[in-house]
């Protein structure tokens, strides 16, 4: 068997373009991960890093001026260019999705009832009363109180915290392989955002579901992930187990956002520095490393060449520079 | 709720009361009256007909008079019509029209509705940019152009229809068409506008995310959110038919209320424009309290305010 | 969104965005040239054809386009040549058209500003009475007051006037209502003018944008009201003539002469239609978020 049927899902070069009035517009490129059952790994990167269209991609839901080009496979089948109706049997029911908005990603007239027993209804053929009586088994395991009520009532009537435990409860209704959340705790405060990771790792162990989880701080990714992958300008920078990641960053980029976050348990005299700059124009991505003009530590041929992905001591990492010389 | 319907029930008096003052008063500021027209009465009769609609008292009295009437749902008496109350005028051509635009209403829903939908679904295609040319002329073919066209063409021309008259389906089809035609246009670009929002809704993405099949997406999850601006449209919407029946009727001479109204307008008969003025001022009021109760309904977010 | 919007003080003007963004629409370019085209037929033709618009042509009564001599329209059932009617009739529907628009323009800026720049009390009361008015079968009582008053055009203008300043009055609360929390109104203020003053010289002039994209749609309406009245008969009276009375002369007569009916109706549904493309086209150019 080879090394892609075997994962649980396999992503190869994959390459997310946009057709604007400015032109064509690169917001992934050149990404590979793969994900073992089981696993869960972090995607991390600055707003319009790509992360989410690669969330979206792996879910055929790029706006209708996108593309994917690349390979997706899940348990070996190919998601790219699957035809709607195929598709559709395996979002929602092998792959769920929780959403970064929770408020805006639930139907605002459709009770909370209907919108998760259409799911077991599309995917398993459950009748609606058995549908529900599952549902609430649920919302029971995401920990929200009374399901009966919650299951009549409507979205708005749940606080943010609670909503964003119902999507989850939505996401895993079917006991999906794997779940993708995209910074699913950003629009909470920061006491929720605590609980729902907690939540995301027990249902982690009780699901046995792998979790591909976006998120723009390390810190969540820290907390909830055993692997991360750092995306910068749609390109994936450094890749590999969380605790060598962070303890040891291989990539100038990775040093930089590790840096310009608070920490506790570094000397505080140590400077918190903003990385210097701005992302690369997307629209016109650069030739060479698209780091380059931010990095401290750039050779001349970062500008020309951009650098390759390789693997060291299981970290992967796209940069010119040694690892060892970045201190 | 029920606080709210009487709220709005309350709210619609003052409306109601500036109706029917703003009629009465222009009418019996206008110079002439019912009674001095061409043929000439002799002074004893035309007083005597005065006093008989209580039209030799002073306004404020007569006024006091209309209203009391009103009150129990008393239109008075036509002045024209000899024998004939302005009530049951209305209950004679109220039905007629009833019917004509309730077709054009539920016509221009339907039809209007698909067409957007279908122009959203296919947002900036072919059909998209077909639909919405469509619906640009239409909008730009007042119903009293398209009327004679249709006439021209289906009855005059192709002889398949009848131009006129009211009896039976074949005579409701062209004069529900030429009612209904601006208001398909208007539904139309309304709910593509409306659709393609909401189909861009996170809700909608995640409805995708679930795996749930299209129609599912559309029907289930985008239609309702995107039915609501087109259900605030229905008050406008019915006040514009309600205009247009006056020249459908005309043109084809169906025997409805606005008939009635412009025979009453051209013969000066005050009770007959007074009445229709007031019936259809009433309905169109009492038409939008319907539509913002069902809003409430239908949106529970309103619902529960 | 561009940078102008973010900033609120547009690095261009106004005029040049609308420009370009008129420039990247050719149906509404191509609307705008058209109805400059109908402008001009309305005003020259009448002045240069060889017919007067109430002059009898006995010898051709309603002749096809073209069959007699120099009526390119034909001629209608007592002989007038119905190009110049048409397009005298247009003069009358468009100069109806601008003057019920000047009409509503000026109550409704003014009570929209006024009602926007005070805010609170005043507004509330102000708007409870457009909501009222907004609740009336306005056709109804212009027609009564046509019929009660005679024909007068004045009364004409004055009262489709009436009927459309309602969305004008709240467009422009909108915008006032916005435009009274931002900068220049307080420097205005601090700068010792007086609430009339700030209103004409500082709220008005920058709801230009808004004014000038609502009366573009304000226009049409008012021609399909006055046609409206015209076709039943209480609008404009013979010889002189509209859109709408030629529409309802041709509908009399369509039976034996189909061009009485379909040049003035065609003319009419072209004017309608381009300026609610142009009026569409300076909205979404003027106004983005409204897209």
């Amino acid at each position: 068997m080879t090394n892609a049927s075997r994962n649980l899902l396999h992503v190869s070069d994959l390459k997310v373009t946009f057709a604007t009035p400015a032109g064509s517009l690169t917001a992934v490129d050149g990404l590979g991960l793969e994900l073992d059952a089981g696993e869960a790994l972090g995607i991390v990167g600055e707003s319009g890093s790509g992360k989410t269209q690669t969330a979206l991609a792996i879910f055929g839901l790029l706006a209708a001026n996108g593309r994917a080009e690349g390979s997706i496979r899940f348990r070996g089948q190919e998601l790219l260019g699957m035809a709607r109706s195929q598709l559709n049997a395996i979002r929602g029911a092998e792959i769920g999705m929780v959403f970064q908005d929770p408020l805006g990603s639930l139907n605002p007239h459709l009770t909370v009832g209907t919108q998760m027993a259409e799911v077991l209804v599309q995917h398993r053929g459950l009748g609606r009363a058995e549908a529900l009586r599952e549902s609430a088994r649920m919302l029971d395991a995401v920990r929200i109180a009374d399901p009966a009520r919650r299951l009549a009532g409507y979205p708005h009537e749940l606080s943010g915290g609670m909503r964003q435990r119902l999507t989850i409860a939505m996401a895993l209704l079917c006991r999906p392989k794997l779940l993708l959340a995209d910074e699913p705790t950003s629009a909470l405060d920061v006491t929720i955002q605590a609980q729902i990771l907690a939540l995301l790792a027990e249902l982690r162990r009780e699901f046995g579901v792998a979790v591909l989880l976006i998120a723009h701080d390390l810190g969540i990714v820290a907390q909830a992930c055993d692997r991360v992958l750092v995306l910068y300008a749609g390109r994936p920078m450094e890749q590999g187990a969380v605790e060598r990641v962070l303890a040891r960053p291989s990539h100038p980029y990775t040093l930089g956002l590790l840096r310009s976050r608070p920490r506790l348990d570094l000397p505080p005299e140590l400077p918190l520095d903003a990385i210097a700059g701005q992302p690369p124009d997307l629209l016109h991505p650069p030739a060479g490393c698209p780091f380059e003009p931010r990095c401290a530590f750039a050779l001349d041929r970062c500008r020309v060449e951009a650098p390759p992905s390789t693997v060291e001591a299981g970290v992967q990492r796209a940069c010119h520079a040694r690892a060892a010389e970045l201190r | 709720m029920w606080s709210f319907v009487l709220k709005r029930l309350l709210s619609a008096i003052p409306t109601l009361f500036l109706l029917v003052a703003l009629t009465f008063f222009l009418m019996r500021v206008a110079p002439g009256g019912p009674f001095d027209a061409e043929r000439a009465l002799p002074p004893e009769v035309q007083a005597q007909v005065e006093a008989a609609y209580h039209l030799d008292e002073p306004v404020w009295r007569q006024f006091g008079r209309y209203l009391g009437g009103l009150m129990q749902g008393d239109l008075g008496p036509s002045y024209q019509y000899a024998g004939y109350t302005v009530n049951e005028l209305v209950a004679q051509g109220f039905p007629v029209s009833l019917q004509l635009g309730m077709a054009a209403l539920l016509l221009a829903l339907l039809l209007g509705g698909g067409a957007g939908i279908l122009a959203a679904l296919k947002y900036n295609g072919p059909a998209d940019h077909g639909i919405m040319a469509l619906a640009m002329t239409g909008l730009a073919l007042p119903n009293f152009v398209v009327a004679p066209l249709l006439v021209l063409a289906f009855a005059v021309t192709l002889a398949w229809l009848p131009a006129g008259g009211w009896d039976g389906p074949a005579s409701l089809v062209l004069p529900v068409l030429a009612l209904a035609l601006p208001q398909v246009a208007a539904i139309a670009r309304l709910m593509r506008g409306s659709m393609i929002e909401v189909l861009g809704q996170g809700y909608v993405r995640a409805a995708r995310a679930k795996g749930l099949p299209e129609y599912r997406v559309v029907l289930v999850h985008a239609l309702k959110p995107a039915l609501m601006p087109v259900l605030s449209y229905l008050g406008p919407a019915t006040a514009q038919l309600i205009t247009g029946s006056v020249v459908i009727e005309q043109i084809f001479s169906i025997p409805g209320l606005g008939r009635h109204f412009v025979q009453g307008a051209l013969n000066r008969d005050y009770t007959v424009v007074m009445g229709v003025v007031v019936f259809y001022g009433a309905l169109i009021i009492l038409f939008n309290l319907i539509v913002d109760l069902l809003y409430g309904v239908l949106d529970p977010r309103v619902r529960q305010r | 969104m561009n940078a102008a919007d973010l900033s609120g003080a547009p690095a261009r003007s106004p005029w040049q965005d609308v420009r370009q963004a008129l420039r990247r629409r050719p149906a509404v370019m191509a609307s705008a040239a058209l109805l400059l085209v109908v402008v001009l037929l309305c005003l020259l033709v009448p002045l240069f054809a060889p017919y007067a618009y109430d002059q009898l042509d006995l010898q051709s009564i309603a002749a096809p386009p073209g069959a007699a001599g120099m009526h390119l329209f034909g001629t209608d059932s007592v002989g007038r040549d119905l190009f110049v009617r048409t397009f005298h009739g247009g003069r009358m529907s468009l100069l109806v058209g601008f003057a019920g628009t000047l009409v509503s323009l000026a109550i409704g800026v003014a009570w929209g500003a006024v009602a926007g720049y005070f805010g609170g009390r005043v507004d509330q009361s102000m708007m409870r009475v457009v909501d009222i008015l907004y609740a009336l079968p306005f056709m109804f009582l212009v027609i009564l007051l046509m019929v009660l008053f005679g024909r007068h055009l004045l009364l004409m203008f004055l009262a489709i006037g009436l009927i459309n300043w309602l969305d004008m009055a709240r467009v422009v609360r909108g915008q006032a209502l916005a435009l009274k929390r931002r900068e220049f109104v307080d420097a205005a203020r601090l700068a010792g003018l007086r609430d009339a003053e700030i209103i004409r010289r500082h709220i008005v002039p920058n709801l230009i944008g808004a004014v000038v994209v609502c009366a573009t749609l304000t226009i049409p309406q008012v021609i399909l009201v006055e046609s409206f009245l015209s076709f039943l008969g209480l609008g404009v009276q013979e010889p002189a003539t509209s859109w709408g009375a030629l529409v309802n002369e041709g509908a009399a007569d369509m039976e034996a002469a189909p061009w009485t009916l379909i040049f003035p109706a065609g003319f009419l549904a072209l004017t309608l239609l381009c300026f609610n493309l142009v009026g569409d086209g300076l909205r979404d150019a003027l106004d983005p978020k409204s897209r």
